[in-house]
C-alpha cells in the first residue's frame, strides 16, 4: 500500500506533538508536519505534498473548516481531509461531511481510533458510527427529494468508460489536456473530446467540479492504491 | 415492534416471516408480494422488511412508492448487492437502512430495532460514496461560486501569464516579457481556458480583473480571529516538523491575486 504524507493543522501544539510522536511508529504514514493556521495550507499552494490533512475541530470553527475544505476541492481534489476532535452532538459532524471532509474522529478518540481512520482513508474507506449513518441516509434523502431534476444520478460514474475514468483520474491531479495527452500518448483533440463526455455524464461544468465528483464517489480507489 | 415482510419473491418473504415469529419482540403485521397488498398494510406498521434479490428498478420502485405513500415510513432494504450506486439508488428513494445479501439473518434481526432507533450500518468501502453524494448535493443546494474560485486550479505560471493577458499583452508580448517561446505560452493559453471553462482570452481576462476587485475568496482568506478561538496572542508558532525536522513554512499566509503595478 501507498505511504503517506500527512499534514495536520491543529493550533495546540501539545496535541501537535502527541500526534507527531504517534504517527511515527505507523508503518503506513511516511511524513508528518504540522502548520498552525488553515491559511498556512494555501499558501502551499502550487505543490501540495500531502495525502492527507487532518485539521482539529477543536482549533478551528466548522466555517473556517469547511472553507478551507471548499479550497482544498477546488485546487487538490486528490487531498483526503480528516477532521478530529468533532462534537458528539449537534449534528456538526454531518455538516462537515457535506462540506467535504472525508471522514471524521468524534472529540476524546484515541490515539487508535485516529490512526485506523487515517488507515482506513488510505484504503479509500471511512467509518460511520451507526447514528452517524442514519443521520447521514436521512440527509441524503432530503437533498435529493429537494435537488433531484438538477444532479446527475448516482450511477452517473458507471456511464464512464474505462478510457474516461482515466482521464478523470488525470484531471483530479490538475493535469491540462495537453498534459493528460502526453502522458496517454493521444492526440489533444481526442482528450478534449474524452473531456467533454465525462463533464457531460457527470452533470458538472467544469473539470475541478468532475475531479471533485469522481473522488468523492470513489472513482480513483484503485487508482490510489495502485500507485 | 410490528414488522411487515414484503417483496417480489413470495418465497423469500415468507422466510423472512418466519424469522421474524421466533422473536418475542416483534409482531408479523403480514406477507405481501405485490406494491398493492404492501401499500395497504404499512400504515399498520413500524418497519418494512423489504427483501429483494436483484430486481434493483423494481425494489427502488417499491421504496419509493412506498415513502412517497407514507413520508414517516420506515424501509429496511434486504439482500443489496455491495455496489454503491445500487445501495444509493435504495437510499435516495427512500429506505431507512439496508443489510447487503451476503449478510447473515441474525444481523437483519438486529437492524430492525435499529432502523427503530433511527440508526443504519454502512460499511467503510460505501461510506465514502455516500459521504461523497452528500457534498455533491450539498454544494450544488447551497455553494454558488464565489467569483474568483476558478482561479485557485491555476498554476503561479498560468496566473502570471493570465495577468498579462488581462493587460492586454499577445502571446508575443507575453513570451518577450517572460523569456519564454512563443509556442510554450499558447500552450500556457490553452491550459488557462480549460481550467476556468471559458472560451476566450477575453473572457478569461474579464473573469481575472473581476477578481481583482475582492478577495479571491471569501471562506478561509481572512486571517483567523485568533481571540475568539482561545489562541494566545504571540500568533502562529514555528511549523513542527515529524521525525525530528523542524520546518517553517514561509509562505505568505494566503495567496492574493497580484494586482498589476500602477501606470
Amino acid at each position: 500500500m501507498k505511504r503517506w504524507r500527512v499534514l495536520i493543522a491543529d493550533v495546540d501544539s501539545l496535541r501537535c506533538t502527541r500526534w507527531l510522536n504517534e504517527f511515527a511508529k505507523q508503518p503506513l504514514i511516511q511524513s508528518v508536519r504540522c502548520v498552525e493556521g488553515l491559511e498556512d495550507l494555501r499558501a502551499l499552494e502550487g505543490e501540495f505534498p500531502f495525502d492527507v490533512v487532518l485539521a482539529s475541530a477543536e482549533a478551528y470553527r466548522p466555517e473556517e473548516l469547511i472553507g478551507m475544505m471548499g479550497w482544498m476541492r477546488r485546487t487538490h481534489p486528490g487531498v483526503k481531509v480528516v477532521i478530529d476532535g468533532v462534537p458528539r452532538e449537534n449534528g456538526v459532524g454531518l455538516r462537515l461531511l457535506e462540506g467535504g471532509a472525508w471522514a471524521y474522529i468524534p472529540e476524546r478518540a484515541t490515539s487508535l481510533e485516529v490512526v485506523r481512520c487515517l488507515e482506513a482513508a488510505a484504503r479509500g474507506e471511512a467509518v460511520l458510527a451507526p447514528q452517524t449513518a442514519g443521520a447521514l441516509i436521512r440527509r441524503l434523502r432530503e437533498l435529493s427529494l429537494a435537488h433531484a431534476d438538477r444532479l446527475p444520478g448516482p450511477s452517473a460514474l458507471q456511464e464512464l468508460t474505462p478510457r474516461e475514468r482515466e482521464i478523470l483520474a488525470l484531471m483530479a491531479r490538475r493535469m491540462s489536456n495537453s498534459e493528460i495527452a502526453q502522458e496517454l500518448v493521444v492526440e489533444v483533440g481526442t482528450v478534449k473530446n474524452h473531456v467533454h463526455s465525462v463533464l457531460k455524464k457527470l452533470g458538472v461544468d467544469n473539470r475541478y467540479e468532475a475531479a471533485a465528483f469522481g473522488v468523492q464517489a470513489g472513482a480513483f480507489a484503485e487508482t490510489v492504491s495502485a500507485s | 415492534m410490528r414488522v411487515l415482510t414484503a417483496g417480489l419473491n413470495p418465497l423469500l418473504t415468507s422466510v423472512w416471516s418466519a424469522a421474524i415469529a421466533t422473536r418475542p419482540e416483534m409482531v408479523l403485521i403480514g406477507a405481501t408480494s405485490t406494491i398493492e397488498e404492501t401499500l395497504a398494510l404499512v400504515p399498520h406498521s413500524d418497519v418494512v422488511l423489504l427483501s429483494v434479490v436483484g430486481e434493483v428498478e423494481a425494489g427502488v420502485e417499491w421504496v419509493r412508492m412506498i415513502t412517497q405513500a407514507f413520508p414517516d415510513s420506515r424501509v429496511l432494504v434486504v439482500g443489496i448487492p455491495h455496489q454503491e450506486h445500487i445501495i444509493l439508488g435504495y437510499i435516495e428513494a427512500g429506505a431507512s437502512a439496508y443489510v447487503p445479501e451476503d449478510e447473515t439473518v441474525e444481523r437483519v434481526l438486529e437492524s430492525l430495532p435499529a432502523v427503530m432507533r433511527g440508526e443504519a450500518h454502512v460499511a467503510p468501502e460505501v461510506a465514502p460514496a455516500l459521504i461523497g453524494r452528500l457534498a455533491r448535493l450539498r454544494q450544488v443546494y447551497a455553494e454558488p461560486e464565489t467569483i474568483g474560485t476558478r482561479l485557485e486550479a491555476l498554476t503561479p505560471r498560468e496566473r502570471q501569464i493570465l495577468e498579462l493577458i488581462a493587460r492586454d499583452s499577445s502571446n508575443r508580448d507575453i513570451a518577450e516579457n517572460l523569456l519564454i517561446e512563443v509556442g510554450t505560452v499558447k500552450n500556457h493559453v490553452h491550459s488557462i481556458l480549460e481550467k476556468l471553462s471559458m472560451q476566450s482570452r477575453h473572457q478569461a481576462a474579464s473573469y481575472f480583473q473581476a477578481a481583482l476587485g475582492r478577495p479571491q475568496n471569501n471562506d478561509v482568506s481572512s486571517p483567523r480571529d485568533r481571540t475568539s478561538l482561545g489562541a494566545g496572542p504571540e500568533g502562529r508558532v514555528a511549523v513542527r516538523g515529524g521525525n525530528g525536522r523542524s520546518e517553517r513554512i514561509s509562505a505568505p499566509r494566503y495567496i492574493r491575486v497580484q494586482r498589476p503595478e500602477e501606470g
